[in-house]
């Protein structure tokens, strides 16, 4: 039994040597293989920004089989627009603004977006979290956090508090009135305070 | 960055920073999505030149089969009008040979050529009044 262990982990070991890995790749040699459709560089891109990219689609779409869909689709749009990337911003930037757009897209076609609201006479600061509630957030309470919220909100929350993006461009991207982005996030904000009190995280 | 709430800046990078590993059944399904679309290429093999090649291709053919084409030909073109055939045919005037002299309408004065008055006018043609 030993013996056959030793020679399968010395045929194993000859594999390897006459095999050679593949040296880690730079991310400028990633783009031009992915330009010139290696399935090797493909494969390496997918494996480096997947699991954050899911993550993102993730918290878009509140359905993990939704969120899987919307990496296969924005990865396949990476590998067929790959030629339009240049390298005037990040890759990594340039992949989450497709992810984030697929996942729009998908809300869109589910007609998720449609019920937003805009509200008037509404003080956002009554809505305002400590900050130390967020440095104590487990990975899974952010998620379910997020979960919670109607579409809408979570939408915008989404695009403006973690993306960064300003109301104009989320009004635009939505296809909201600039009003409604800003209703859509303070109804989130009250939203996410009555969420962070019932899971014992007390806002003040 | 858009929000200055510190709650929601830790949250943005608290957010931004969350993983989730893809199922391998997500890798497959993009490897099938990416060989098709190489497949329809490569079946296809359609590019913009082509398709401007093909168009010169198509206008020059037009063009060369338009200059070849004989327009004075009378059997090349359309009919321009149809014939009556059923309907008999009637003159419009009636020939009185009484009224022509030597091929010329009555009255009108001939000038007689003198070269040509030793030409004897043959039987056929000839008006007999």
């Amino acid at each position: 039994m030993t013996i056959a262990l030793r020679q399968s982990w010395a045929v194993s070991e000859a594999t390897s040597a006459i095999i050679p890995r593949t040296p880690a790749m730079t991310e400028q040699q990633l783009i031009s293989g992915c330009k010139a459709s290696d399935r090797r560089a493909q494969r390496a891109v997918y494996d480096r920004h997947s699991p954050v990219m899911l993550a993102v689609a993730r918290r878009y779409t509140a359905r993990d089989a939704d969120a899987e869909d919307v990496l296969v689709s924005a990865f396949f749009k990476v590998f067929d627009k790959i030629g339009t990337f240049t390298d005037s911003g990040s890759f990594e930037g340039w992949i989450r603004r497709i992810v984030v757009n697929e996942a729009l897209m998908l809300l869109r076609k589910k007609h998720a977006l449609k019920q937003a609201l805009e509200i008037e006479d509404v003080n956002p600061a009554n809505f305002s979290v400590p900050a130390e509630a967020a440095s104590r957030l487990a990975e899974a309470d952010i998620m379910n956090l997020l979960d919670r919220m109607p579409t809408g909100y979570r939408t915008v929350f989404n695009l403006y508090v973690v993306e960064g993006y300003k109301h104009r461009e989320i009004a635009e991207m939505l296809g909201i009135s600039i009003n409604t982005s800003k209703s859509q996030l303070i109804l989130a904000r009250k939203r996410m305070r009555e969420q962070l009190i019932a899971l014992g995280y007390g806002a003040s | 960055m858009a929000s200055f709430d510190p709650f929601e800046k830790e949250f943005g990078n608290r957010a931004r920073g969350l993983r989730r590993t893809p199922s391998t059944q997500s890798w497959n399904q993009l490897e099938q999505r990416l060989d098709r679309r190489r497949r329809g290429i490569r079946i296809l093999g359609i590019r913009p030149w082509m398709i401007a090649a093909m168009f010169l291709i198509i206008a020059g053919i037009t063009i060369a089969s338009n200059l070849k084409q004989d327009h004075n030909n009378p059997l090349a073109k359309r009919a321009e009008f149809m014939e009556e055939l059923s309907a008999p045919y009637v003159p419009t005037e009636v020939f009185e040979p009484g009224e022509y002299e030597n091929g010329m309408p009555k009255g009108e004065d001939v000038e007689h050529d003198p070269d040509f008055r030793d030409v004897v006018v043959a039987d056929k043609y000839r008006v007999h009044g």
